[in-house]
């Protein structure tokens, strides 16, 4: 049995410009009784430290909406209201809790709770509209995530055999592709170009601790992170294979941009490529209308990982602003089903990203068919970044983290992985799944929304909307 | 000191006081009297005080005092102006306020058992929360039930359910001799100690009769042109409500200078400025019928309804216009209703002679008598105010030579005891007096006469036959004598905003504020409250020395606004705290030991959680 993988979170507060979910006012008709102080068990009320005798304001971030102290004080002098920064930030797609957790997350690497119990609806587009297989989480046996039991998040990239060949005498005939091992199923993808070099350091640094890889832009490697090289995917364009040879010598994945002329000379260019070096070779596509024939044409030439990208919502790209774009659970099923049709699904490595926002998304794009996923906003939100979707898409970095240690960035950076690390394990727990890399593709354990609905209700409400029209 | 002491090795648990500055709030009550001229007269600073828990520490007290025959003066919220707790020859104070359980309600009876300290307001709280609710009660509804029992007994309600003796079920007393005794009104024993202000014994445990909650409130208001049409509009609807078996739960009469104070204080014309009287109905039956009658008299002139409930709702904060004084005189009379108007004719006029302004407020308090407040604002802290003081007792002279009696005696009223009492009744009282008092050490120098220092020759002006001449003559001699001070010293005018000297001297001294405060529950300490505090600004303010552990108790205090929010004279007083807290801190320091150990006590204090969650 592998050693255990661990990520070592720490509680790791940034004192930057927090929107908090709530705005708690103490009102004028406060007694100071200190009752408040009394009922909060996350310490949002406390007395003065000046003055002792009277009630400090109340400290909002910590609140995760009990609802306590609203109830008992004995004048009704706590109002508590949706702060309105925070329901401006974000958009319909990134919606504003998912950033007091994301923060929550970053700051103790611990998975949050949010409170008085959750009131809205029980699925949504998208994820929202999947639920995973809960049906272990009461097994007796079960000593909890972190206990004995041991459930492996380690998945392989590149590409897997059929079946072996032998010969007569029983020699292996087959050649086994080489794999890239990762601990989680999760890598960092393409950050924006336009950060400070603390917060490039900082995504590069975590990746190396948590054994994962980043994607970066060729051009943009410095050579002090040369000595990272193990963890960090260049990615650069099909031609441009032979200007990058020293990188591609010392690295173990390259990533390379799709180009239409690839769906024929691919062979040519991963050739180039395994010449210089054993390296990997990713291909990374925009989730377009056509992706998964593109996808079946590319592993049938011989593809070992492709990385299909969706907008930052999750959405198909294909140049049109309507609404019907399809989503990236759609996308990856749509692959992953073309691919099983195809009787390739094994010789590719897929990985999916775009929209990858909440912990349960990576799962949740496992059980659609993706092998692993890329995350890119959720780091930087982890440091603090807002992100606007309208009235276009706008991410705020906040200001003075140029001058946050690398450390401290680090850090936090690890603790949303160890956050979302723990509620996979959650996840794979519930499920009775022990190895990530047969969560891919099992949607038999999952429920779909729209198929539920469709299947009890559709037979009554789909007839009476055709009566209708 | 050497009395407290030696008490102290007998007293076990039981509570003193015996420090300088914190006895001194024991040696004044609400009154407005100079402290030099009650100094000139008396003893006032007593020599100890105790805080007794139970009857047996009571018992424990009076043993001590007849044994060293000193006075043992009882006291409750000290929310009676007429100097009924003051201390006229040293002695022990025996504070009930802190005694203030509210023992035992007894639903199916409609009865509560209370200690003798029990607020008014706690135990209609408390009652209201099974259906329940007070009868008459007074106006200052934070005074303790004791207190009220000793001094006074006629407030609101008073119309329809007569004098509070009536809501006596029984009640328990003390005698000096320690003997406790259960009454109730059919004993012949009962009546010596109502309104006799704690000249027999001490009142330990009432228990009080209580009414349903009724169904709503329905008040009236209407104006009247003149103060005597208005009373003769009484006299009718009494009447009347007699043939048709109706009566209002409270009828009171406001003149007109006493609406437009109110105006005044609110920078607004809410009520017309003319002669008002109030009437409250507790059922809409009652209503239609009052209606019925109202709608025979005709050509009257109603405010509208929100106004009468205003009024209404506001009964327990009669001396709110005290902050446009900021000083408020007052004398109390009960006088037939078909005088009243005359009476108070004269005492308008009388009132006119001096500078000031009479303004009256007057309960019905029967079919045939009302007890009339004849007040006027003024200002201790000028010198025309000893002019005005003497102004009170020649009130109460032109009503009782109106047939009016004193609505209480204390130091002040001690004169007119014969009109209260005559001489049969007056040798009926000293003979109980001489038998259960022998060595004269309940209350003593008040009430049945004055006794005062230096060979008690001060005292002969409060004899009864001299004071009542010399008063004669004051009121004969008042359009000079008046006239002259006005020339001097000018008229008393009305404040508009109050400063922080003001404020100090605009506080009522009413007690609401002790009823309500946390630390004052939690440390039974009045020098903690709002009141407390105002006295040590006072001194303050004036430059007098004050003690390190004396402006320490400014910080004792939960900031949790409840003395603001009750204050009858809507002072401003969180500011003043932060003032005066300051103020303090500049020159003594900020005791934080102190203040964390306080906020441990409180918050460790069972009453004090049932404090704030109670006020709900």
């Amino acid at each position: 049995m592998p050693k255990k993988y661990h990520i070592n979170s720490k509680v790791t507060p940034l004192n930057l410009d927090y929107v908090f979910k709530f705005n708690i006012e103490r009102g004028e008709n406060c007694i100071n009784c200190g009752k408040c102080t009394k009922v909060c068990i996350y310490e949002a009320h406390k007395r003065r430290k000046d003055d002792p005798r009277k009630m400090a304001d109340p400290n909002t971030v910590v609140c995760r909406n009990c609802f306590r102290c609203i109830q008992e004080c004995p004048r009704g002098a706590l109002e508590k209201s949706l702060d309105k920064d925070f329901l401006n930030i974000g958009g319909s797609y990134w919606k504003s809790d998912i950033f007091i957790t994301l923060w929550k997350q970053a700051e103790d690497g611990k998975v949050p709770v949010t409170g008085a119990g959750y009131r809205g609806p029980f699925t949504g587009s998208g994820f929202d509209g999947m639920w995973t297989d809960m049906s272990e989480i009461v097994r007796p046996t079960r000593d909890g995530i972190h206990g004995r039991e041991y459930i492996n998040t380690s998945v392989e990239l590149g590409r897997k055999l059929n079946h072996l060949t032998f010969d007569e005498k029983g020699k292996l005939l087959s050649k086994v592709h080489d794999t890239v091992d990762i601990p989680i199923p999760i890598i960092f993808d393409l950050p924006p170009d336009n950060l400070s070099p603390n917060v490039k350091a900082a995504l590069v640094k975590a990746a190396v601790e948590l054994n994962t890889c980043i994607v970066l832009p060729a051009g943009d490697i410095a050579s002090d992170r040369k000595k990272y090289i193990k963890n960090i995917i260049p990615l650069i364009s099909h031609k441009e294979i032979d200007k990058h040879q020293g990188l591609i010598k010392n690295t173990r994945i390259v990533a390379i941009e799709y180009a239409d002329e690839l769906l024929s000379n691919f062979p040519a260019a991963k050739d180039k490529i395994k010449k210089i070096s054993n390296a990997l070779t990713i291909i990374r596509i925009p989730a377009t209308k056509s992706v998964e024939t593109i996808v079946s044409k590319l592993t049938q030439n011989g593809a070992e990982i492709i990385h299909i990208v969706a907008d930052y919502r999750g959405r198909e790209v294909n140049g049109s602003t309507d609404y019907n774009r399809r989503l990236l659970k759609d996308i990856i099923r749509a692959v992953h089903l073309k691919l099983i049709d195809d009787r390739i699904r094994d010789e590719v490595t897929i990985i999916a990203s775009g929209g990858i926002a909440m912990a349960e998304h990576v799962p949740k794009a496992m059980i659609c068919g993706a092998d692993l996923t890329a995350v890119d906003l959720p780091l930087l939100i982890a440091l603090g970044a807002r992100l606007y979707e309208e009235p276009e898409k706008l991410l705020i970095i906040p200001e003075g983290l140029e001058k946050i240690p690398v450390r401290t960035l680090t850090q936090r950076i690890i603790n949303l992985m160890g956050a979302w690390h723990s509620q996979l394990l959650e996840v794979m727990g519930a499920m009775g799944i022990r190895e990530a890399r047969r969560l891919r593709g099992e949607s038999g354990r999952a429920i779909f929304f729209e198929e539920i609905d469709n299947d009890t209700f559709g037979k009554l409400f789909k007839k009476r909307e055709t009566v209708n029209v | 000191m050497k009395l407290a002491e030696e008490f102290k090795k007998i007293a076990g648990d039981i509570k003193i006081i015996d420090k300088d500055e914190e006895k001194e709030m024991y040696s004044h009550d609400m009154g407005d009297v100079p402290t030099i001229m009650t100094k000139i007269l008396f003893q006032i600073q007593p020599d100890f005080v105790v805080q007794p828990k139970n009857a047996e520490e009571i018992k424990k007290v009076l043993a001590f005092a007849t044994e060293k025959k000193i006075p043992v003066i009882p006291r409750g919220a000290a929310s009676w102006g007429f100097g009924g707790v003051i201390p006229t020859n040293a002695g022990i104070v025996i504070d009930l306020s802190p005694f203030r359980k509210i023992l035992y309600l007894n639903k199916a009876q409609k009865t509560i058992t209370v200690e003798a300290g029990a607020r008014w307001s706690d135990i209609d709280i408390l009652a209201k929360k099974e259906g329940l609710c007070l009868m008459t009660y007074p106006s200052s509804k934070f005074s303790t039930v004791a207190g009220w029992i000793a001094t006074g007994g006629y407030g609101i309600n008073s119309f329809r359910y007569g004098h509070l003796s009536n809501q006596i079920d029984s009640m328990t007393v003390i005698t000096p001799s320690g003997q406790s005794k259960k009454l109730n009104p059919s004993d012949p024993e009962f009546n010596y100690f109502v309104s006799t202000e704690g000249e027999f014994g001490i009142i330990v445990e009432v228990n009080l009769k209580l009414r349903d909650v009724p169904q709503a409130s329905y008040s009236h208001l209407f104006y009247f042109e003149s103060d005597k049409e208005a009373f003769m509009f009484i006299e009718k609807i009494i009447k009347a409500g007699q043939a048709d078996a109706l009566k209002p739960n409270a009828i009171r009469f406001l003149d007109e200078n006493h609406l437009n104070d109110i105006n005044e204080i609110m920078h607004s014309k809410v009520f017309k400025k003319s002669a008002g009287v109030l009437m409250e109905f507790s059922s809409s039956e009652e209503d239609k019928k009052f209606s019925t009658i109202i709608g025979q008299s005709g050509n009257l002139e109603e405010a509208p309804r929100y106004v009468a409930s205003y009024l209404w709702n506001e009964r327990l904060f009669g001396m709110k216009t005290k902050r446009l004084g900021p000083s408020i005189l007052s004398s109390e009379s009960i006088i037939p209703i078909g005088s009243a108007a005359g009476f108070i004719e004269k005492a308008k006029k009388l009132g006119a002679n001096f500078g000031v302004e009479i303004f009256i407020d007057s309960q019905i308090i029967d079919t045939k008598m009302a007890l009339i407040m004849t007040n006027y604002l003024c200002d201790s802290r000028k010198f025309k105010y000893y002019i005005d003081l003497p102004l009170a007792m020649m009130l109460i002279k032109t009503a009782v030579s109106m047939g009016a009696e004193p609505y209480g005696l204390g130091i002040w009223n001690a004169g007119f005891f014969n009109y209260l009492y005559d001489s049969e009744k007056k040798q009926k009282l000293l003979a109980y007096k001489a038998k259960v008092d022998p060595n004269n050490i309940m209350n003593p120098g008040k009430f049945f006469g004055i006794k005062s220092k230096f060979f008690n020759i001060p005292a002969v002006v409060f004899r009864p036959s001299i004071f009542s001449f010399s008063i004669k003559i004051l009121i004969l001699l008042s359009p000079v004598i008046g006239k002259i001070a006005i020339l001097l010293m000018g008229k008393d005018k009305k404040i508009d905003s109050l400063d922080f000297e003001l404020t100090t001297h605009a506080c009522a001294k009413c007690g609401n504020c002790i009823a309500v405060c946390p630390a004052y529950l939690v440390t039974g300490n009045e020098a903690l409250t709002a009141k407390g505090k105002i006295a040590l600004a006072k001194k303050i303010i004036e430059g007098k020395n004050v003690t390190q552990e004396e402006v320490e108790n400014v910080f004792m205090c939960m900031h949790c606004k409840a003395c603001e929010e009750i204050c009858q004279t809507n002072l401003e007083l969180m500011m003043l705290w932060d003032a005066l807290e300051k103020r303090i801190e500049g020159k003594f320091g900020r005791p934080e030991d102190k203040i964390d150990e306080f906020l441990k006590e409180v918050d460790v204090s069972k009453d004090y959680w049932e404090m704030v969650e109670r006020n709900n």
